[in-house]
Protein backbone atom coordinates (compact mmCIF):
# COMPACT_ATOMS: atom_id res chain seq x y z
CA UNK A 1 0.00 0.00 0.00
CA UNK A 2 1.01 3.62 -0.74
CA UNK A 3 1.09 5.94 1.92
CA UNK A 4 -1.23 8.38 2.04
CA UNK A 5 0.27 12.20 0.68
CA UNK A 6 0.56 14.17 3.85
CA UNK A 7 -1.76 17.17 4.64
CA UNK A 8 0.19 20.12 3.50
CA UNK A 9 1.18 18.41 -0.40
CA UNK A 10 -2.16 18.12 -0.80
CA UNK A 11 -3.09 21.42 -0.11
CA UNK A 12 -0.58 22.54 -2.30
CA UNK A 13 -1.45 20.44 -4.62
CA UNK A 14 -5.03 21.44 -5.13
CA UNK A 15 -3.98 24.83 -4.85
CA UNK A 16 -1.83 24.35 -7.83
CA UNK A 17 -4.34 23.12 -9.61
CA UNK A 18 -6.80 25.14 -9.04
CA UNK A 19 -5.15 27.90 -9.98
CA UNK A 20 -4.09 26.49 -13.64
CA UNK A 21 -7.30 25.37 -14.24
CA UNK A 22 -8.56 28.97 -13.59
CA UNK A 23 -6.27 29.68 -16.05
CA UNK A 24 -7.71 27.24 -18.47
CA UNK A 25 -11.23 28.30 -17.95
CA UNK A 26 -10.28 32.08 -18.30
CA UNK A 27 -10.43 32.01 -22.18
CA UNK A 28 -13.36 29.85 -22.64
CA UNK A 29 -15.30 32.19 -20.42
CA UNK A 30 -13.72 35.50 -22.56
CA UNK A 31 -15.22 34.08 -25.58
CA UNK A 32 -18.48 32.93 -23.55
CA UNK A 33 -18.95 36.65 -23.27
CA UNK A 34 -19.00 37.85 -26.91
CA UNK A 35 -21.23 34.60 -27.55
CA UNK A 36 -23.75 36.12 -25.09
CA UNK A 37 -24.13 39.58 -26.71
CA UNK A 38 -25.02 41.21 -29.53
CA UNK A 39 -22.82 43.86 -31.77
CA UNK A 40 -23.86 46.80 -29.44
CA UNK A 41 -23.71 45.68 -25.81
CA UNK A 42 -20.23 44.61 -26.70
CA UNK A 43 -19.91 47.59 -28.09
CA UNK A 44 -21.86 49.58 -25.29
CA UNK A 45 -20.95 47.28 -22.02
CA UNK A 46 -17.97 46.94 -20.26
CA UNK A 47 -16.33 43.47 -21.46
CA UNK A 48 -17.24 41.12 -18.34
CA UNK A 49 -20.75 42.97 -17.62
CA UNK A 50 -23.77 40.67 -18.42
CA UNK A 51 -26.26 41.58 -21.03
CA UNK A 52 -29.64 41.02 -19.82
CA UNK A 53 -30.54 37.39 -18.98
CA UNK A 54 -33.66 37.20 -21.48
CA UNK A 55 -31.03 38.61 -24.49
CA UNK A 56 -28.92 35.95 -23.82
CA UNK A 57 -30.72 32.93 -25.94
CA UNK A 58 -31.29 35.30 -28.74
CA UNK A 59 -28.49 36.64 -29.28
CA UNK A 60 -26.01 33.40 -29.43
CA UNK A 61 -28.54 31.94 -32.00
CA UNK A 62 -28.25 35.59 -34.22
CA UNK A 63 -24.32 35.31 -33.80
CA UNK A 64 -24.54 32.00 -35.34
CA UNK A 65 -27.03 33.07 -37.85
CA UNK A 66 -24.54 35.61 -38.59
CA UNK A 67 -21.77 33.80 -38.75
CA UNK A 68 -23.88 30.91 -40.98
CA UNK A 69 -25.20 33.25 -43.89
CA UNK A 70 -23.21 36.75 -43.45
CA UNK A 71 -19.66 35.55 -43.09
CA UNK A 72 -20.26 32.34 -45.12
CA UNK A 73 -19.10 30.15 -42.45
CA UNK A 74 -22.01 27.77 -43.78
CA UNK A 75 -20.17 26.99 -47.00
CA UNK A 76 -16.84 26.61 -45.87
CA UNK A 77 -18.22 24.17 -43.14
CA UNK A 78 -19.70 22.39 -45.91
CA UNK A 79 -16.37 22.03 -47.79
CA UNK A 80 -14.50 20.94 -44.25
CA UNK A 81 -17.79 18.03 -43.87
CA UNK A 82 -16.67 16.82 -47.30
CA UNK A 83 -13.03 16.91 -46.97
CA UNK A 84 -12.70 15.32 -43.07
CA UNK A 85 -15.26 12.62 -43.83
CA UNK A 86 -13.72 11.32 -46.97
CA UNK A 87 -10.32 11.55 -45.51
CA UNK A 88 -11.25 10.58 -42.77
CA UNK A 89 -13.03 7.18 -43.96
CA UNK A 90 -11.37 7.01 -47.61
CA UNK A 91 -7.79 7.18 -46.00
CA UNK A 92 -8.78 4.00 -43.72
CA UNK A 93 -10.96 2.01 -46.30
CA UNK A 94 -7.68 2.27 -48.92
CA UNK A 95 -5.41 1.85 -46.59
CA UNK A 96 -6.86 -1.16 -44.82
CA UNK A 97 -6.38 -2.90 -48.51
CA UNK A 98 -2.68 -2.10 -47.71
CA UNK A 99 -2.54 -3.14 -44.77
CA UNK A 100 -3.94 -6.68 -45.76
CA UNK A 101 -1.66 -7.14 -48.67
CA UNK A 102 1.14 -6.44 -46.54
CA UNK A 103 0.51 -8.49 -43.60
CA UNK A 104 -1.61 -11.25 -45.21
CA UNK A 105 -0.92 -11.62 -48.82
CA UNK A 106 2.20 -13.79 -50.69
CA UNK A 107 4.09 -10.34 -51.37
CA UNK A 108 7.70 -9.90 -52.34
CA UNK A 109 10.10 -8.20 -49.23
CA UNK A 110 6.52 -6.52 -47.64
CA UNK A 111 8.57 -4.24 -45.01
CA UNK A 112 10.10 -2.37 -48.50
CA UNK A 113 7.01 -1.72 -49.66
CA UNK A 114 5.55 -0.78 -45.92
CA UNK A 115 8.75 1.88 -46.23
CA UNK A 116 7.71 3.04 -49.23
CA UNK A 117 4.45 3.64 -48.48
CA UNK A 118 5.26 5.41 -45.25
CA UNK A 119 8.30 7.07 -45.39
CA UNK A 120 6.56 10.43 -46.51
CA UNK A 121 5.09 10.58 -43.19
CA UNK A 122 8.93 11.56 -42.00
CA UNK A 123 9.06 14.96 -43.66
CA UNK A 124 7.12 17.84 -42.57
CA UNK A 125 3.73 18.85 -44.50
CA UNK A 126 5.61 21.76 -45.55
CA UNK A 127 8.10 19.67 -47.78
CA UNK A 128 4.67 19.53 -50.10
CA UNK A 129 3.38 22.66 -49.74
CA UNK A 130 5.28 24.08 -53.14
CA UNK A 131 4.94 20.75 -55.41
CA UNK A 132 1.02 20.02 -54.72
CA UNK A 133 0.11 24.02 -55.20
CA UNK A 134 2.68 23.57 -58.85
CA UNK A 135 1.50 19.86 -59.56
CA UNK A 136 -2.13 20.94 -59.12
CA UNK A 137 -2.31 24.05 -60.91
CA UNK A 138 -0.62 22.07 -63.69
CA UNK A 139 -3.58 19.44 -63.56
CA UNK A 140 -6.36 22.22 -63.49
CA UNK A 141 -7.07 20.96 -59.78
CA UNK A 142 -6.01 24.03 -57.98
CA UNK A 143 -8.94 25.92 -55.74
CA UNK A 144 -11.30 22.48 -56.57
CA UNK A 145 -12.55 20.12 -54.20
CA UNK A 146 -11.51 17.38 -55.86
CA UNK A 147 -7.62 18.50 -55.49
CA UNK A 148 -7.81 18.95 -52.13
CA UNK A 149 -10.13 15.62 -51.53
CA UNK A 150 -6.66 13.93 -53.58
CA UNK A 151 -4.15 15.68 -51.14
CA UNK A 152 -5.93 15.56 -47.94
CA UNK A 153 -6.46 11.08 -48.28
CA UNK A 154 -2.78 11.20 -50.40
CA UNK A 155 -1.73 12.98 -46.76
CA UNK A 156 -3.77 10.96 -44.02
CA UNK A 157 -3.03 7.22 -45.91
CA UNK A 158 0.37 6.96 -44.39
CA UNK A 159 -0.75 7.07 -40.60
CA UNK A 160 -3.98 4.73 -41.57
CA UNK A 161 -1.75 2.47 -42.95
CA UNK A 162 0.55 2.47 -39.93
CA UNK A 163 -2.39 2.17 -37.62
CA UNK A 164 -4.41 -0.72 -40.31
CA UNK A 165 -0.52 -2.68 -40.35
CA UNK A 166 -0.18 -2.87 -36.61
CA UNK A 167 -4.06 -3.81 -36.45
CA UNK A 168 -3.55 -6.37 -39.58
CA UNK A 169 -0.79 -8.33 -37.63
CA UNK A 170 -2.76 -9.35 -34.32
CA UNK A 171 -5.35 -11.24 -36.87
CA UNK A 172 -4.49 -14.39 -36.97
CA UNK A 173 -2.95 -15.80 -40.54
CA UNK A 174 -4.76 -19.23 -40.37
CA UNK A 175 -7.94 -17.74 -41.06
CA UNK A 176 -7.58 -16.56 -44.57
CA UNK A 177 -5.30 -19.64 -45.19
CA UNK A 178 -8.55 -21.73 -44.39
CA UNK A 179 -10.19 -19.48 -46.35
CA UNK A 180 -8.55 -20.28 -49.86
CA UNK A 181 -7.86 -23.73 -49.42
CA UNK A 182 -11.82 -23.20 -49.44
CA UNK A 183 -11.61 -21.49 -52.64
CA UNK A 184 -11.39 -17.71 -51.54
CA UNK A 185 -10.11 -15.28 -53.29
CA UNK A 186 -7.90 -13.00 -51.98
CA UNK A 187 -10.61 -10.07 -52.45
CA UNK A 188 -12.85 -12.40 -50.56
CA UNK A 189 -10.77 -12.52 -47.89
CA UNK A 190 -10.81 -8.67 -47.75
CA UNK A 191 -14.17 -8.39 -47.83
CA UNK A 192 -15.24 -11.55 -45.58
CA UNK A 193 -13.13 -11.62 -43.41
CA UNK A 194 -10.29 -8.83 -43.03
CA UNK A 195 -13.02 -5.67 -43.23
CA UNK A 196 -15.21 -6.19 -40.71
CA UNK A 197 -12.50 -7.81 -38.23
CA UNK A 198 -10.09 -4.73 -38.24
CA UNK A 199 -13.27 -2.42 -38.04
CA UNK A 200 -11.92 -1.08 -34.58
CA UNK A 201 -8.84 0.32 -37.02
CA UNK A 202 -11.36 1.87 -39.00
CA UNK A 203 -13.11 4.02 -36.18
CA UNK A 204 -9.11 4.53 -34.76
CA UNK A 205 -7.79 5.91 -38.30
CA UNK A 206 -11.29 7.63 -38.41
CA UNK A 207 -11.10 9.82 -35.62
CA UNK A 208 -7.38 11.04 -36.31
CA UNK A 209 -7.93 11.69 -40.01
CA UNK A 210 -10.91 13.44 -39.69
CA UNK A 211 -9.86 15.90 -36.99
CA UNK A 212 -6.59 16.20 -38.35
CA UNK A 213 -8.22 17.04 -41.61
CA UNK A 214 -10.79 19.45 -39.96
CA UNK A 215 -8.18 21.33 -38.01
CA UNK A 216 -6.15 21.77 -41.16
CA UNK A 217 -4.90 24.91 -41.96
CA UNK A 218 -2.03 24.80 -44.14
CA UNK A 219 -3.13 23.57 -46.58
CA UNK A 220 -6.42 24.91 -47.59
CA UNK A 221 -4.38 28.43 -47.63
CA UNK A 222 -1.98 27.22 -50.19
CA UNK A 223 -4.74 24.98 -52.45
CA UNK A 224 -7.75 26.87 -52.12
CA UNK A 225 -9.47 30.26 -52.66
CA UNK A 226 -13.27 29.41 -52.45
CA UNK A 227 -12.82 26.07 -51.86
CA UNK A 228 -11.68 26.43 -48.82
CA UNK A 229 -11.91 24.53 -45.76
CA UNK A 230 -13.73 26.12 -42.42
CA UNK A 231 -9.97 26.93 -40.89
CA UNK A 232 -8.34 28.53 -43.73
CA UNK A 233 -11.96 30.88 -44.03
CA UNK A 234 -11.92 31.64 -40.42
CA UNK A 235 -8.26 32.36 -40.07
CA UNK A 236 -9.15 35.19 -43.21
CA UNK A 237 -11.75 36.69 -40.90
CA UNK A 238 -9.40 37.71 -37.93
CA UNK A 239 -7.37 39.66 -40.50
CA UNK A 240 -7.65 43.22 -41.17
CA UNK A 241 -8.57 43.22 -44.54
CA UNK A 242 -11.62 40.64 -44.17
CA UNK A 243 -11.90 41.44 -40.85
CA UNK A 244 -15.72 40.60 -38.95
CA UNK A 245 -17.73 41.76 -35.58
CA UNK A 246 -15.87 39.96 -32.49
CA UNK A 247 -19.52 38.70 -31.92
CA UNK A 248 -19.89 36.91 -35.72
CA UNK A 249 -15.91 35.41 -35.55
CA UNK A 250 -16.52 34.17 -32.35
CA UNK A 251 -19.86 32.77 -33.00
CA UNK A 252 -17.94 30.91 -36.40
CA UNK A 253 -14.95 29.60 -34.31
CA UNK A 254 -17.78 27.87 -32.01
CA UNK A 255 -19.36 26.09 -35.16
CA UNK A 256 -16.44 25.47 -36.31
CA UNK A 257 -15.39 23.62 -33.30
CA UNK A 258 -18.20 21.43 -32.52
CA UNK A 259 -17.45 18.01 -35.14
CA UNK A 260 -13.80 17.13 -33.98
CA UNK A 261 -14.99 18.02 -30.38
CA UNK A 262 -18.55 15.73 -30.47
CA UNK A 263 -15.46 13.12 -32.42
CA UNK A 264 -12.88 13.33 -30.09
CA UNK A 265 -15.32 13.29 -26.78
CA UNK A 266 -17.31 10.59 -28.41
CA UNK A 267 -14.54 8.47 -29.32
CA UNK A 268 -11.94 9.31 -26.85
CA UNK A 269 -11.32 5.69 -26.09
CA UNK A 270 -10.05 5.06 -29.81
CA UNK A 271 -7.90 8.49 -30.00
CA UNK A 272 -6.00 7.42 -27.24
CA UNK A 273 -5.65 3.77 -28.38
CA UNK A 274 -4.66 5.32 -31.96
CA UNK A 275 -1.71 6.98 -29.68
CA UNK A 276 -0.13 4.26 -27.90
CA UNK A 277 -0.83 1.85 -30.51
CA UNK A 278 2.70 2.01 -31.91
CA UNK A 279 4.44 1.22 -28.29
CA UNK A 280 1.81 -2.00 -27.18
CA UNK A 281 2.77 -3.55 -29.98
CA UNK A 282 5.95 -4.05 -31.95
CA UNK B 1 -3.73 -23.09 -61.61
CA UNK B 2 -5.73 -19.61 -61.73
CA UNK B 3 -5.70 -19.44 -58.28
CA UNK B 4 -2.25 -19.43 -57.86
CA UNK B 5 -2.19 -16.53 -60.30
CA UNK B 6 -4.29 -14.42 -58.50
CA UNK B 7 -2.58 -15.44 -55.38
CA UNK B 8 0.86 -13.96 -56.69
CA UNK B 9 -0.22 -11.03 -58.72
CA UNK B 10 -3.21 -9.55 -56.71
CA UNK B 11 -1.64 -8.74 -53.71
CA UNK B 12 0.45 -5.93 -55.83
CA UNK B 13 -3.01 -4.98 -57.03
CA UNK B 14 -4.16 -3.97 -53.48
CA UNK B 15 -1.19 -1.63 -53.19
CA UNK B 16 -1.99 0.65 -56.30
CA UNK B 17 -4.48 2.62 -55.17
CA UNK B 18 -2.40 3.45 -51.86
CA UNK B 19 0.49 3.54 -53.86
CA UNK B 20 -0.58 6.01 -56.52
CA UNK B 21 -2.32 8.66 -53.66
CA UNK B 22 1.19 8.41 -51.74
CA UNK B 23 3.39 8.98 -54.70
CA UNK B 24 0.80 12.35 -56.02
CA UNK B 25 0.79 13.23 -52.08
CA UNK B 26 3.93 12.95 -51.02
CA UNK B 27 6.83 10.86 -52.78
CA UNK B 28 7.09 12.94 -55.54
CA UNK B 29 6.47 16.43 -53.84
CA UNK B 30 9.46 15.41 -51.61
CA UNK B 31 12.31 14.84 -53.98
CA UNK B 32 10.61 17.91 -55.85
CA UNK B 33 11.13 20.19 -53.35
CA UNK B 34 14.87 18.38 -52.40
CA UNK B 35 15.61 19.75 -55.90
CA UNK B 36 14.07 22.93 -56.04
CA UNK B 37 16.12 23.82 -53.02
CA UNK B 38 19.25 23.99 -55.14
CA UNK B 39 17.57 26.24 -57.52
CA UNK B 40 16.82 29.79 -57.83
CA UNK B 41 13.53 30.27 -59.48
CA UNK B 42 10.36 32.99 -59.06
CA UNK B 43 7.86 30.60 -60.88
CA UNK B 44 8.00 32.77 -64.10
CA UNK B 45 11.25 32.58 -65.25
CA UNK B 46 13.08 29.16 -65.70
CA UNK B 47 14.58 27.64 -62.81
CA UNK B 48 18.26 28.15 -62.19
CA UNK B 49 20.47 25.60 -60.68
CA UNK B 50 22.65 27.26 -58.22
CA UNK B 51 23.72 25.07 -55.92
CA UNK B 52 24.49 25.49 -52.04
CA UNK B 53 23.19 28.91 -52.14
CA UNK B 54 19.72 29.07 -50.91
CA UNK B 55 21.18 26.93 -48.07
CA UNK B 56 24.23 30.11 -47.87
CA UNK B 57 21.23 32.57 -47.71
CA UNK B 58 19.40 31.14 -45.27
CA UNK B 59 22.13 31.08 -42.82
CA UNK B 60 23.41 34.36 -43.68
CA UNK B 61 19.89 36.02 -43.43
CA UNK B 62 19.26 37.94 -40.45
CA UNK B 63 15.44 37.39 -40.95
CA UNK B 64 15.91 33.49 -41.24
CA UNK B 65 18.38 33.09 -38.41
CA UNK B 66 15.68 34.65 -36.13
CA UNK B 67 13.27 32.46 -37.70
CA UNK B 68 15.08 29.40 -36.70
CA UNK B 69 15.84 30.90 -33.41
CA UNK B 70 12.37 31.22 -32.53
CA UNK B 71 11.42 27.93 -34.04
CA UNK B 72 14.46 26.46 -31.36
CA UNK B 73 12.62 28.09 -28.58
CA UNK B 74 9.36 26.43 -29.67
CA UNK B 75 10.54 23.14 -29.62
CA UNK B 76 12.37 23.35 -26.15
CA UNK B 77 9.23 25.85 -24.80
CA UNK B 78 7.52 22.50 -25.90
CA UNK B 79 9.49 20.16 -24.18
CA UNK B 80 9.34 22.26 -21.09
CA UNK B 81 5.47 23.97 -20.82
CA UNK B 82 2.71 21.18 -22.52
CA UNK B 83 4.77 17.77 -21.89
CA UNK B 84 7.05 19.05 -18.70
CA UNK B 85 4.09 20.47 -17.11
CA UNK B 86 1.72 17.67 -17.98
CA UNK B 87 4.07 15.28 -16.54
CA UNK B 88 3.96 17.36 -13.56
CA UNK B 89 0.39 17.69 -13.37
CA UNK B 90 -0.48 13.80 -13.89
CA UNK B 91 2.02 12.90 -11.37
CA UNK B 92 0.37 15.04 -8.78
CA UNK B 93 -3.46 13.64 -10.20
CA UNK B 94 -2.12 9.72 -9.52
CA UNK B 95 -1.15 11.19 -6.35
CA UNK B 96 -4.70 13.59 -5.27
CA UNK B 97 -7.56 11.66 -6.12
CA UNK B 98 -10.22 14.30 -4.98
CA UNK B 99 -11.72 16.24 -7.96
CA UNK B 100 -9.27 14.23 -10.57
CA UNK B 101 -12.25 13.91 -13.70
CA UNK B 102 -13.00 17.23 -13.11
CA UNK B 103 -9.52 19.01 -13.67
CA UNK B 104 -9.09 16.08 -16.68
CA UNK B 105 -11.80 17.08 -18.18
CA UNK B 106 -11.05 21.26 -17.81
CA UNK B 107 -7.22 20.28 -19.19
CA UNK B 108 -8.30 18.52 -22.09
CA UNK B 109 -11.29 20.68 -23.65
CA UNK B 110 -8.70 22.93 -25.33
CA UNK B 111 -7.19 19.83 -26.63
CA UNK B 112 -10.27 18.81 -29.27
CA UNK B 113 -9.63 22.84 -30.67
CA UNK B 114 -7.52 23.23 -33.56
CA UNK B 115 -4.67 25.13 -32.85
CA UNK B 116 -6.37 27.97 -35.22
CA UNK B 117 -9.54 28.35 -33.17
CA UNK B 118 -7.15 28.56 -30.05
CA UNK B 119 -5.23 31.17 -31.56
CA UNK B 120 -8.39 33.31 -32.10
CA UNK B 121 -10.13 32.81 -28.56
CA UNK B 122 -6.75 34.14 -27.48
CA UNK B 123 -6.42 37.04 -29.38
CA UNK B 124 -9.95 37.46 -28.34
CA UNK B 125 -8.32 37.66 -24.51
CA UNK B 126 -5.14 39.55 -25.47
CA UNK B 127 -6.41 42.20 -27.88
CA UNK B 128 -5.70 46.16 -27.02
CA UNK B 129 -9.24 46.45 -28.53
CA UNK B 130 -11.77 45.54 -26.11
CA UNK B 131 -9.50 42.31 -24.83
CA UNK B 132 -11.06 40.66 -21.56
CA UNK B 133 -7.79 40.78 -19.89
CA UNK B 134 -7.04 44.54 -20.34
CA UNK B 135 -10.91 44.87 -19.06
CA UNK B 136 -9.44 43.62 -15.99
CA UNK B 137 -5.93 44.99 -15.62
CA UNK B 138 -5.66 48.32 -14.23
CA UNK B 139 -3.85 51.54 -16.34
CA UNK B 140 -2.34 51.14 -19.66
CA UNK B 141 -2.45 48.36 -21.87
CA UNK B 142 0.13 47.63 -24.16
CA UNK B 143 -0.65 44.06 -26.39
CA UNK B 144 1.83 41.54 -25.60
CA UNK B 145 1.53 40.54 -29.11
CA UNK B 146 2.74 43.21 -30.72
CA UNK B 147 5.92 43.31 -28.91
CA UNK B 148 8.88 41.34 -30.62
CA UNK B 149 10.99 40.15 -27.38
CA UNK B 150 7.89 38.85 -25.37
CA UNK B 151 4.94 37.38 -28.41
CA UNK B 152 6.87 33.98 -28.84
CA UNK B 153 6.93 33.11 -25.36
CA UNK B 154 3.28 34.23 -25.10
CA UNK B 155 2.35 32.14 -28.04
CA UNK B 156 4.31 29.42 -26.10
CA UNK B 157 1.53 29.62 -23.55
CA UNK B 158 -1.61 29.30 -26.21
CA UNK B 159 -0.24 26.58 -27.37
CA UNK B 160 0.69 25.24 -23.94
CA UNK B 161 -3.32 25.70 -23.21
CA UNK B 162 -4.36 23.70 -26.07
CA UNK B 163 -1.58 20.98 -26.26
CA UNK B 164 -1.11 20.05 -22.57
CA UNK B 165 -4.63 18.23 -22.75
CA UNK B 166 -3.47 15.82 -25.24
CA UNK B 167 0.00 14.79 -23.32
CA UNK B 168 -1.43 14.94 -20.03
CA UNK B 169 -4.24 12.40 -21.10
CA UNK B 170 -1.24 10.43 -22.61
CA UNK B 171 0.68 10.54 -19.45
CA UNK B 172 -2.34 9.23 -17.48
CA UNK B 173 -2.29 6.46 -19.34
CA UNK B 174 1.34 5.74 -19.10
CA UNK B 175 0.66 5.98 -15.10
CA UNK B 176 -2.02 3.97 -14.88
CA UNK B 177 -0.46 1.03 -16.95
CA UNK B 178 2.95 1.05 -14.54
CA UNK B 179 3.24 -2.41 -12.96
CA UNK B 180 2.54 -2.18 -9.58
CA UNK B 181 5.11 -4.22 -7.85
CA UNK B 182 8.15 -2.47 -8.21
CA UNK B 183 6.85 0.73 -6.84
CA UNK B 184 5.49 -1.25 -3.64
CA UNK B 185 8.67 -2.93 -3.12
CA UNK B 186 10.57 0.55 -3.57
CA UNK B 187 7.97 1.61 -0.94
CA UNK B 188 8.17 -1.03 1.30
CA UNK B 189 12.29 -0.25 1.33
CA UNK B 190 11.83 2.92 2.59
CA UNK B 191 11.70 5.10 -0.43
CA UNK B 192 10.56 8.39 -0.50
CA UNK B 193 8.01 9.76 -3.11
CA UNK B 194 10.30 11.74 -4.79
CA UNK B 195 12.53 8.47 -4.80
CA UNK B 196 10.23 6.57 -6.61
CA UNK B 197 9.19 9.02 -9.20
CA UNK B 198 12.22 9.54 -10.20
CA UNK B 199 14.30 6.25 -9.86
CA UNK B 200 11.17 3.80 -10.64
CA UNK B 201 8.23 5.77 -12.15
CA UNK B 202 10.10 7.16 -14.88
CA UNK B 203 12.13 5.08 -16.26
CA UNK B 204 9.08 2.61 -16.54
CA UNK B 205 7.11 5.59 -18.42
CA UNK B 206 9.81 5.57 -21.15
CA UNK B 207 8.15 4.34 -23.87
CA UNK B 208 5.02 6.92 -23.46
CA UNK B 209 7.51 9.37 -22.94
CA UNK B 210 9.39 8.85 -26.16
CA UNK B 211 6.26 8.95 -28.00
CA UNK B 212 5.07 12.68 -26.31
CA UNK B 213 8.52 14.04 -26.69
CA UNK B 214 8.53 12.68 -30.45
CA UNK B 215 5.31 14.18 -31.09
CA UNK B 216 5.89 17.39 -28.95
CA UNK B 217 8.85 18.00 -30.97
CA UNK B 218 7.59 17.38 -34.77
CA UNK B 219 4.74 19.40 -34.27
CA UNK B 220 6.09 22.26 -32.61
CA UNK B 221 9.39 22.66 -35.13
CA UNK B 222 6.35 22.55 -37.79
CA UNK B 223 4.50 25.06 -35.79
CA UNK B 224 2.61 27.58 -38.33
CA UNK B 225 -1.25 27.76 -37.46
CA UNK B 226 -0.80 29.77 -33.91
CA UNK B 227 1.76 32.38 -34.90
CA UNK B 228 0.17 32.85 -38.20
CA UNK B 229 -3.34 33.53 -36.73
CA UNK B 230 -1.81 35.39 -33.71
CA UNK B 231 0.48 37.97 -34.98
CA UNK B 232 1.24 36.28 -39.05
CA UNK B 233 4.95 36.18 -37.92
CA UNK B 234 4.50 40.25 -36.92
CA UNK B 235 5.84 42.78 -36.23
CA UNK B 236 7.49 42.90 -39.11
CA UNK B 237 9.08 39.22 -39.49
CA UNK B 238 10.01 38.81 -35.91
CA UNK B 239 8.08 36.03 -34.59
CA UNK B 240 8.31 34.02 -37.96
CA UNK B 241 8.74 30.24 -37.63
CA UNK B 242 10.70 28.51 -39.74
CA UNK B 243 7.30 27.11 -41.19
CA UNK B 244 5.93 30.53 -41.62
CA UNK B 245 8.97 31.74 -43.55
CA UNK B 246 8.60 28.88 -46.06
CA UNK B 247 5.17 30.01 -46.57
CA UNK B 248 5.84 33.65 -46.65
CA UNK B 249 9.21 32.93 -49.18
CA UNK B 250 7.41 30.58 -51.47
CA UNK B 251 4.02 31.75 -52.00
CA UNK B 252 4.01 35.56 -51.32
CA UNK B 253 7.32 36.49 -52.03
CA UNK B 254 7.98 33.73 -55.03
CA UNK B 255 11.34 32.78 -53.63
CA UNK B 256 10.12 28.87 -54.57
CA UNK B 257 14.14 27.73 -54.43
CA UNK B 258 14.42 29.60 -51.21
CA UNK B 259 11.23 27.94 -49.34
CA UNK B 260 12.23 24.40 -50.50
CA UNK B 261 15.67 25.21 -48.80
CA UNK B 262 13.56 25.71 -45.48
CA UNK B 263 11.30 22.51 -46.11
CA UNK B 264 14.56 20.98 -46.13
CA UNK B 265 15.74 22.18 -43.12
CA UNK B 266 12.40 21.45 -41.35
CA UNK B 267 12.82 17.71 -41.95
CA UNK B 268 16.30 17.09 -41.02
CA UNK B 269 15.03 19.30 -37.70
CA UNK B 270 12.71 16.65 -37.39
CA UNK B 271 13.92 13.50 -38.81
CA UNK B 272 15.49 11.86 -36.55
CA UNK B 273 12.45 12.32 -33.73
CA UNK B 274 9.73 11.36 -36.86
CA UNK B 275 11.84 8.29 -37.49
CA UNK B 276 11.72 7.35 -33.57
CA UNK B 277 8.45 8.23 -32.92
CA UNK B 278 7.21 6.75 -36.23
CA UNK B 279 4.22 8.80 -36.19
CA UNK B 280 1.29 10.03 -38.90
CA UNK B 281 -0.42 13.39 -38.93
CA UNK B 282 -2.58 14.14 -35.69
Amino acid sequence: MIRRPPTAFRVAAHALLIALAVVWLFPLASVALVLIKDATQFRALAYWTLPPLADVVPNIVENLRTAWTRADIGRYFGNSVLYAAVAGIGSGLIASLAGYALVHLRLRAPQSWFMLLFIGNLFPFQMFLIPLYIGLTTINLYDTRVGLILVYLGITLPFALFVYRNYALTVPHELFEAAWIDGASPWGGFTHIFLPITFPALIVVFVFQFTWTWNDLLFGLVLSESARPVMTALSALTGLRGGVPPSTLIAGSLIAALPPAIVLLGLQRYFVRGFVIGIEKE
Amino acid sequence: MRTTRRHRVTPYLFLLLPLSLVTFAQLLPSLFTTTLSFHDWNIISPPKFVGLEKYQQLVTSETLLRSLRNTGVWVVGTLAFPVGLALVIAKILTIVEFGRPIYKAIFFVPATLAPTIAAIVWRRVLTTEQGALSALLPGEYTSVLTDPTLNTFVMLGVWTWQFLGLNLVLFLVGFESLPRAPIEAASIDGASGWQIFRLVELPLLRPIMLLVVGNAVINSARMFDIPWVMTAGGPGRASETLAISLYRESFLLFNMGLGAAIGVVISILTLVFAVRAFRGPA
